[in-house]
């Protein structure tokens, strides 16, 4: 059993020595990640007091099968992504060592401010990968709208402390429901829109489409499954468990997530770039796996975020690698790029179908939970769903088509037709994808190895009480 | 054998079927004719079966379970008839494919899916096998001539398939249970549930069938698919959409919930409305088909008006009307499947499947011009082939109704084959032969087996149509509807009769007759081609003396030129990119103040009204 | 027995129907002010077009010619004749009218099977001509279907009995009316000609026909012509004894013959959109009448 805590230490104190040795950090990088990523699957499970103070004075550490289960995936993703971004590292070992341990405690941390802190951490580190991609304007966009959602958040989290006087999650989760109605009314929006904006949420998320649009092998992937992932897992925690809204704001919000995933979907239609449609199809799938959350369907949100995390782990690095080799990643020039790398096509089609929700795939699970948890609450909500899915459904299905079959419109597909892009270090990018690919379709067939865990963790985030006398129980 | 192994042998197969595929191409192609052989084999023996449960899976907390039933085994013998014949074609077709290997396991792929929806004992199992046929068959359309057409064929079958997963879950949510048993005897206690449900379940049978105004996808996906592939979307997969109609309208028995509804001509409204979309898609195939260049195309579109007949049959719910339209899945399968492989013949030979380039063929390929002639003799439904029964079946239900629309439609829409039946005929095997193709030979006897077999198989059961209708009664009555009346080789419904035998035997009797009269007569002088009557013009080039342009232009110029459905899909596509163009300028502009604004609208609007909520 | 019946039919068609032609001829002439053929002139066109010599486009141009006379002899063998059912309760009204389309099946493949380009436009005109006249007649025929419960036509000429105050003619006026139209049609009379317009295709279908394959054509137009001037009489006037509807047969058959033999020709596209402006509305009138009123078949005088 592994101590939560060495998983925000580790990668930190890695970190720092890599500033010193700057010739380990490879290495060092490495063995964090795969250090995190094994260790979470031997996580102890509790409530973890920093410094000896007792909650809730203290700030502590909360490893319950909720965060158990997204740090696993977290720092799984992690690892694909240095895997297949590993080219692409060059100064940024120490970042994401930083990244890491900021990331891993965002989502365990049982402390509002807490979590403000490590959200700080990873979007400034954010912000100097992004960096990375010489589109400072895009950059620029993202520091001020992550900025602002930091003050938003930070406002109402102030609102919080200034009326209970605590800051502790679980202390905030006891008393929230007896304070007023205006306070709640005014945290929670703050909270929303400040979480919003990393969440990419609809009208705060403006950034993304420079930042996620223009991408490198190591960004792409990191920034649309490991933030994402992470943001959205924080999302759930706190408006699932911590802050429930009542069921009038709560409609706001869920209207916030359809339309989130309604209108990024229709934009993803309207795309004709690679890396423009996944960046669309991000913010859709992050509108709808919140929509799951506010509407009481955990297990359906947690297999969606899971589903939709390791699915963008290929596509968004083949996009970026397709980008990165060729310097154009416009899907009219790529028509059959599938055909000189199979695997990594196979990946990226059986990752696509999951997105989209067909049977045989892990994705078919995720819909049809969806629709369940929906329908337990009215009949328009799975109504939306289902629309969104139909869009997102037809520009991957034209995508998936034209990269598999080169060919003029009106002459039967042949080689000839095929396009001159290649995609260049493409081999851990193929083992992931097959990976990937046959976890997929395993799961899809027999949904139960991976869905145990997941429902512990629904159940888990569900069940405020045991989070309380877990966190609380010592006092 | 049990079909949850059978569909488990299937998908290995299937895989089986690519490893070797990427060996050897042929050895590949083969297998898939010899496993469809199997399958179609393996189904044979469940003729008999009905209440048999097999267990697939757990699927997380649902379980995926097969029911044999009689209208499953119609359905999936038809279906596996369709793609054992169809894979012949299958091994001359790996050389001009771009992915053989992808397309023949797709090919099994989609054949057992069909198997699974068919047999389904419960919604779940039917939707997910749904669905797999649908993204099988769906990567195989463009490895043929168009990378757009799946697109359209995904969009529309997209919009069938989640509104009945919309359906289904609803049900679940009132019903709590997937199983069509249980669902259809608790919608006997809730019409009004039953009603939604039922219009939004059926949605799924009518694009699959290409009912009007889903109707689209069809001449796209048909025209454009590979040669080999059409024969089995229009002649197998469209089917499936029948099945789910079946499955709405009459397994869940819709005249019995409905019966409390407002009747319209003896049916409830909801079904008479489903039978007026089959009459328009009716009729409206049938001039879309009339125009086509392409055979392909009009052979797709005739697909579409011989939909609607299958749909106002199985919606007529009644001991006629319904099993004409059973009958017609059989019979549109063998004859549209016979169309296509005729000209999938064609195109192997030629190269081509455009009318206007071919002529004459009759002469250098005697067997696919006598699969074709059989094929269209039973799709306008001319005795003494099997799509007369289906048709006068579906007309002696439509009048002792008193639908006259419909039966407007249908007439129409059976007068209308004449003429696009008859045009790739005139136009691709009668006529002046073309230089280009005087070389062109019969194609090889492998591809000529599924030819022969589906002539055959119209034949006979056009002069026995009572063998099929004997299972279709057995399939009326285990649904609780009235089996069809049959007599030795009479058929009887309520409004007349007629004996197939005996039309066969009058008709042979006036052939021996004629063909008498024609032989003891002095003997004919055969003429070249060329040798005809020119108005006193010196003809040269046979191409120029083909009428096969613009067949029936004069008719075409009575009702226009324009797709309005399709421009108007057309449009919504534009107005849903437009839409996210919109979405893009105003969230996501170059300039970070819109998100400011937005951002402070959402404020605002939370702090003017926020005390409200 | 039936058989044997059929083939006597067969005989009686062919003798009475070629008589008229004959006769139809004469009058055609005398409303022309012209003197016309005899009478037996049409039976002398037969046989002699059987002695000529001919030529063959090769096998489908043969196999049409007697696939077109054999379903149309078949056809008749269907059609109750003053009562004579040769195969009892098989007179069926969609038999008929679809083994009526072999013949035209056959008719069109070997005329196209030539490969003069002349029969096929005239093959296109007679298809697009059949769409026109086959639906309003079939809309006709279905509302009576529905009000008797029966196609069968023997079943519909003894609805007909007693007195020419049940004939359809009186009891559905309209449907009369579009049954004569369409029995024009089906006839390729005047207006209607336009299938084997002599003067602009050629003759049409009949472009390259000569011998004895012009005489199975010709044959196959006489049976045609006397199914379809004999459904008209059975369906809209009662049927009747021999006599009587050898009568009613010469009285409609001379009728659309004079008629004819004033009027100019239509073009295709014209005759599709007539059919479809005027008869097919008058026919749903018709059927919208017997079925939603029983006006005409429950409620009668």
């Amino acid at each position: 059993m592994i101590n939560p805590v060495l998983l925000i230490a580790i990668p930190l104190l890695a970190a720092f020595i890599s500033v010193f040795i700057q010739k380990l950090s490879w290495v060092l990088l490495f063995g964090v990640s795969i250090f995190t990523a094994i260790s979470g699957f031997f996580l102890q499970k509790g409530m973890f007091m920093i410094g000896g103070w007792k909650p809730p004075f203290g700030i502590n550490l909360m490893i319950d099968d909720y965060s158990f289960i997204i740090i696993i995936v977290i720092n799984l993703l992690f690892f694909l992504t240095l895997l297949s971004g590993m080219w692409e590292l060059k100064k940024n070992k120490t970042i994401l060592m930083v990244i890491l341990a900021g990331i891993n405690g965002l989502v365990m941390t049982g402390d509002l401010f807490n979590l403000f802190v490590f959200l700080e951490i990873i979007t400034i580190s954010g912000y100097i990968l992004a960096a990375s991609s010489d589109k400072y304007y895009s950059v620029f966009k993202y520091l001020v709208l992550g900025t602002l959602g930091s003050s938003l958040y930070l406002f109402g989290i102030m609102v919080l402390y200034g009326t209970l006087g605590t800051l502790n999650m679980a202390d905030i989760s006891q008393q929230f429901p007896n304070v007023s109605g205006s306070v709640k009314i005014i945290s929670l929006t703050f909270v929303f829109a400040g979480l919003g904006v990393e969440a990419k949420l609809l009208p705060f998320n403006a950034w993304v489409k420079g930042i996620y649009g223009n991408t490198t092998p190591l960004t792409g992937p990191l920034f649309s499954t490991v933030f994402a992932t992470g943001a959205i897992a924080v999302f759930g925690r706190i408006f699932g468990q911590i802050l429930v809204p009542d069921s009038t704001l709560i409609f706001a919000f869920i209207a916030l997530g359809l339309i989130t995933f309604i209108f990024a979907e229709t934009s993803a239609m309207a795309s004709k770039k690679l890396r423009e449609l996944l960046t669309f199809s991000s913010i859709g799938q992050a509108g709808l796996i919140i929509t799951m959350f506010m509407i009481g369907g955990f297990y359906a949100a947690l297999i969606q975020l899971i589903n939709n995390a390791f699915a963008k782990t290929i596509l968004f690095s083949y996009a970026t690698k397709a980008y990165k080799s060729n310097g154009d990643d416009t899907i009219n020039n790529m028509s059959g790029l599938f055909r000189k790398n199979v695997m990594m096509g196979f990946g990226f089609t059986v990752a696509t179908l999951s997105l989209i929700g067909l049977p045989l795939f892990f994705g078919f699970y995720a819909k049809i939970n969806m629709l369940q948890s929906a329908f337990a609450l009215n009949m328009w909500i799975p109504a939306l769903i289902i629309l969104g899915s139909i869009i997102e459904g037809i520009y991957y299905i034209r995508l998936l088509v034209k990269l598999w079959n080169p060919g003029e419109e009106g002459q039967e597909s042949s080689e000839l037709a095929q396009s001159q892009f290649v995609i260049k270090n493409g081999f851990s990018l193929s083992l992931i994808a097959v990976l990937i690919g046959i976890i997929f379709v395993v799961s899809g067939i027999i949904p139960d190895f991976l869905t145990e865990n997941i429902a512990k963790a629904a159940d888990s985030l569900s069940d405020a009480a045991t989070y309380l006398s877990t966190v609380l129980g010592g006092i | 054998m049990t079909i949850n192994s059978l569909i488990a042998q299937g998908m290995i197969s299937s895989l089986l079927v690519y490893l070797l595929t990427k060996l050897n191409k042929k050895l590949g192609a083969f297998l898939t004719v010899l496993f469809s052989g199997y399958l179609l084999f393996v189904i044979f023996g469940f003729q008999n079966s009905a209440g048999e449960v097999f267990s697939l899976i757990h699927f997380g907390e649902f379980e995926l379970t097969f029911m044999t039933s009689h209208y499953a085994w119609y359905f999936a013998i038809v279906l596996t008839l369709t793609y054992f014949l169809v894979s012949f074609f299958n091994p001359y077709w790996m050389k001009k494919m771009v992915n053989p290997a992808a397309y023949n396991m797709l090919f099994m792929v989609s054949m057992v899916g069909t198997v699974g929806v068919f047999y389904a004992k419960d919604f779940l199992t039917l939707f997910i096998f749904y669905e797999i046929v649908v993204w099988s068959s769906l990567f195989i359309i463009p490895m043929g001539k168009s990378r757009k057409t799946p697109v359209i064929y995904y969009t529309i079958s997209s919009i069938g398939s989640f509104a009945m997963l919309y359906a289904i879950f609803y049900l679940y949510h009132s019903v709590g249970s997937f199983d069509i048993q249980a669902v259809s005897e608790a919608m006997s206690q809730a019409p009004n549930t039953y009603r939604f449900v039922f219009f939004t379940m059926i949605v799924a049978g009518l694009t699959k069938l290409g009912i009007f105004p889903f109707h689209t996808w069809l001449p796209a996906a048909h025209g454009s698919a590979p040669h080999t592939f059409s024969p089995v979307l229009s002649g197998g997969l469209v089917k499936v959409g029948g099945f789910i109609a079946l499955i709405t309208a009459t397994v869940i028995p819709s005249f019995k919930i409905l019966a409390g509804d407002l009747q319209l001509m003896g049916v409830p409204f909801e079904n008479y409305l489903i039978m007026l979309l089959g009459a328009v898609s009716i009729v409206v195939g049938t001039l879309m088909a009339i125009k086509q260049e392409d055979a392909k195309k009009l052979i797709a579109y005739s697909t579409v008006s011989n939909s609607g007949y299958i749909i106002i049959g199985l919606m007529l719910n009644d001991q006629v009307g319904f099993a004409g339209g059973m009958m017609h899945v059989f019979n549109h399968a063998m004859a549209s499947g016979a169309m296509f492989l005729s000209f999938a013949a064609i195109a192997y030979r030629t190269g081509t499947t455009k009318m206007s380039e071919l002529g004459g063929l009759i002469k250098r390929m005697p067997l696919t011009f006598a699969a074709y002639l059989i094929a269209i003799i039973s799709l306008a439904g001319i005795p003494p082939m099997s799509g007369f029964a289906s048709k006068w079946l579906i007309f002696q239900g439509l009048a002792s109704n008193g639908m006259m629309f419909i039966a407007l439609a249908a007439f129409f829409g059976s007068i209308g084959s004449f003429l696009y039946v008859f045009r790739p005929l005139s136009a691709a095997f009668l006529g002046q032969l073309s230089p280009k193709h005087k070389d062109v030979k019969e194609v090889p006897w492998m591809m000529q087996i599924p030819l022969i077999i589906m002539s055959f198989l119209t034949i006979f059961y056009g002069i026995f149509p009572g063998r099929i209708l004997a299972y279709i009664s057995k399939i009326q009555e285990s649904v609780g509807l009235k089996g069809v009346e049959i007599e030795g080789t009479k058929i009887i419904a309520a409004t007349g009769m007629w004996d197939s035998l005996v039309i066969t035997l009058v008709f042979g009797g006036g052939f021996m007759l004629a063909a008498i009269l024609f032989f003891i007569s002095p003997k004919a002088k055969p003429v070249d081609q060329m040798n005809t009557y020119t108005s006193g013009e010196f003809i040269y080039d046979p191409d120029h003396y083909h009428y096969a342009k613009n067949y029936y232009a004069t008719f075409e110029n009575n009702y226009g030129n324009k797709k309005r459905v399709e421009l108007f899909f057309d449009a919504v596509a534009l107005r849903v990119k437009e839409f996210g163009e919109m979405v893009k300028t105003m969230f996501f502009a170059k300039s970070v103040s819109f998100s400011i604004f937005w951002i402070m609208l959402f404020f605002t609007l939370v702090y003017f009204w926020g005390d409200k909520v | 027995m039936s058989y044997l019946i059929g083939l006597m039919l067969i005989v009686i068609a062919f003798l009475w129907q070629v008589t008229l032609e004959g006769f139809q001829r004469k009058v055609t002439a005398k409303v022309q002010r012209r003197v016309g053929p005899r009478w037996y002139q049409t039976f002398m066109d037969i046989f002699k077009a059987f002695s000529k010599s001919s030529i063959s486009h090769g096998f489908i141009y043969d196999f049409g010619a007697m696939m077109t006379l054999g379903g149309t002899m078949a056809t008749v063998v269907f059609l109750p004749f003053s009562g004579i059912v040769a195969f009892n309760g098989l007179d069926n009204f969609f038999v008929i009218i679809y083994l009526l389309a072999v013949g035209s099946l056959g008719m069109a493949m070997s005329a196209v099977g030539s490969g003069n380009p002349w029969a096929s436009i005239g093959v296109m005109r007679a298809l697009t001509q059949m769409v026109g006249y086959e639906v309003p007649f079939m809309i006709v025929v279905f509302g009576m279907i529905f009000g008797y419960g029966t196609s069968s036509i023997s079943a519909l000429v003894e609805v007909q009995a007693g007195g020419f105050l049940n004939w359809h003619l009186l009891r559905m006026p309209l449907g009369a009316i579009v049954g004569f139209i369409s029995l024009m049609g089906m006839l390729a009379k005047k207006p209607y000609d336009t299938p084997i317009a002599p003067a602009e295709i050629a003759s049409g279908p009949l472009v390259e026909y000569g011998g004895k394959h012009l005489g199975m054509l010709m044959l196959q137009h006489e049976f045609a012509v006397f199914i379809e001037v004999g459904l008209f009489v059975n369906l809209f006037l009662g049927g009747g004894g021999i006599v009587a509807y050898l009568i009613k047969y010469a009285a409609v058959y001379l009728f659309a013959t004079i008629i004819s033999a004033v009027l100019g020709r239509f073009k295709i596209e014209q005759v599709v959109y007539h059919f479809y402006k005027v008869p097919l509305a008058l026919s749903l009138i018709q059927a919208a009448v017997v079925i939603f009123t029983g006006l005409g078949v429950e409620i009668w005088l």
